[in-house]
């Protein structure tokens, strides 16, 4: 190629647009570019070459081996959301509110009695509604469980599950719906390469995630449990320095951030409890 | 229409598709755990919205924009990185005319990771989905002029990377407005 740069940047960026193979060139927007091919060999050699370049990319764009199960892996979980149906509503936006009535028909009720009557009626309803959702609330946060059975019903629920593989945790930022986002990871607990989250039912009774801490090989040798689920008596806690429950084959502790409840329960003992935990966390 | 509809089901789309909708998701992410992660997002969201695929035959385009759409609203979650912060090399041309060479792969994927979203989603319709600029900002809702710069920046950018070693020789070209 001449030694002269090619200085007209649209002219540049033209010849950047045309796909290799395409009939791009008849594009009308680029009819100055065709002309100028037709006119400048160094222009055309410059264009042919990105033809080739561009066909070659192209190819190694499209050179990406897919994960072995992939399939598999996204049938089960498309299983798994219709089955929680709530879930699935979390995944994209949810419907557009319902318009109000429209004010023409409250203007036709003739009886300025009858809107009053309404209106009372609307009140009453309206505090029926907030008593029964209070009560609802209170039913619902009240929960059987103090720090103790926590520990004892986690240790149980970790010994007696066999999971399947979970998903490798993400390192990008997802939206707030998502269930990784929802039952977030403990800053406390060390971030290890390899760990796996899960959607778990039934722990403590309730729906949550759990996180798979890789050990040796392909083996677990930690599981996080995070539940929406307040413990008056760990209200506020930090996660403990030593495990509070150790039985023959693990070892649990349980902390409260807000309303989300963490459980970590370890394989080992006190000292594979300590390995667990994030150097640089807040630990008690 | 109805009967096409009800015979598209997302089992159907995972079996037919799921490949090329993982290996774009690689090529967004650059990475082999976001990319699967981001697969399973696209066909959960597939699920839901099964009733909006008008024809069997639009699928993977459908399934691709909601994997743009999906990669692009988590990315603007996190801090956006400027263009003008990257160190992209879109002031060279070469003054040789490089040999042609195979792609490395690794470095290829590097090069891409480098880019910021914006330009990223821009280069892997060029070079994936084999769109035209029209329509690169058509699926975009961008204008036409911006899709042609950041086109040829990331093409730029993309070949500095991948040939530096053969195009040892570049020329500097006077600084252009860059959108």
């Amino acid at each position: 190629m001449d030694s002269q740069p090619i200085r007209d940047e649209r002219i540049l960026e033209a010849l950047e647009v045309c796909r290799p193979g395409s009939d791009d060139l008849s594009d009308p927007a680029l009819a100055d570019l065709a002309d100028q091919l037709g006119a400048n060999p160094e222009l055309k050699r410059l264009y042919d070459w990105l033809q080739r370049v561009d066909g070659k990319l192209a190819a190694a764009f499209r050179e990406v081996p897919v994960p072995e199960g992939l399939a598999q892996r996204i049938t089960d979980r498309l299983g798994a959301a219709q089955a929680e149906p709530a879930a699935m509503a979390d995944v994209e936006e949810t419907a557009e509110a319902p318009a109000p009535p429209p004010v023409t028909e409250v203007a036709a009720r003739p009886a300025r009695v009858s809107r009053r009557r309404l209106l009372a009626a609307a009140g009453a309803l309206s505090t029926g509604a907030v008593v029964l959702v209070a009560a609802l609330i209170y039913v619902s946060t009240r929960n059987p469980y103090d720090k103790e059975t926590v520990l004892k019903k986690a240790s149980d629920f970790f010994s007696n599950e066999s999971p399947e593989r979970g998903h490798l945790l993400s390192g990008i930022d997802l939206p707030d719906d998502h269930p990784t986002s929802r039952y977030p990871v403990s800053r406390d607990v060390r971030r290890l390469p390899g760990t796996r989250w899960r959607e778990i039912d039934g722990f403590l009774g309730r729906k949550g995630v759990a996180y798979d801490l890789p050990g040796p090989g392909d083996t677990v040798k930690a599981t996080l449990y995070v539940v929406k689920l307040t413990v008056s008596d760990l209200k506020d806690t930090q996660p403990p320095v030593r495990p509070q429950r150790n039985t023959a084959n693990c070892c649990t502790a349980a902390w409260q951030r807000g309303k989300l409840l963490y459980v970590l329960v370890v394989r080992g003992g006190r000292r594979a409890y300590e390995e667990c935990l994030a150097q640089d966390g807040t630990v008690a | 229409m109805a009967d096409e509809r009800a015979r598209i089901d997302v089992a159907q789309l995972v079996a037919e598709h799921h490949p090329a909708v993982y290996r774009y998701a690689y090529r967004l992410s650059g990475s082999v755990h976001d990319a699967e992660d981001l697969t399973q997002h696209v066909f959960l969201i597939a699920q839901q919205k099964l009733g909006q695929l008008r024809r069997v035959e639009s699928a993977q385009g459908w399934l691709f924009a909601i994997l743009r759409n999906f990669f692009l609203k988590a990315r603007q979650r996190q801090r956006p990185v400027p263009a003008a912060d990257l160190q992209l090399d879109v002031e060279t041309v070469p003054a040789e005319i490089p040999r042609d060479g195979e792609i490395d792969r690794e470095r290829l994927q590097e090069a891409i990771d480098q880019l910021p979203a914006p330009f990223r989603v821009v280069l892997v319709m060029f070079y994936f989905e084999e769109c035209s600029y029209r329509q690169i900002a058509e699926g975009l809702d961008l204008p036409i002029g911006t899709v042609m710069s950041r086109l040829a920046r990331a093409k730029r950018h993309l070949r500095s990377r991948l040939f530096e070693l053969q195009q040892p020789a570049t020329r500097k070209r006077q600084p252009s407005t860059a959108r």
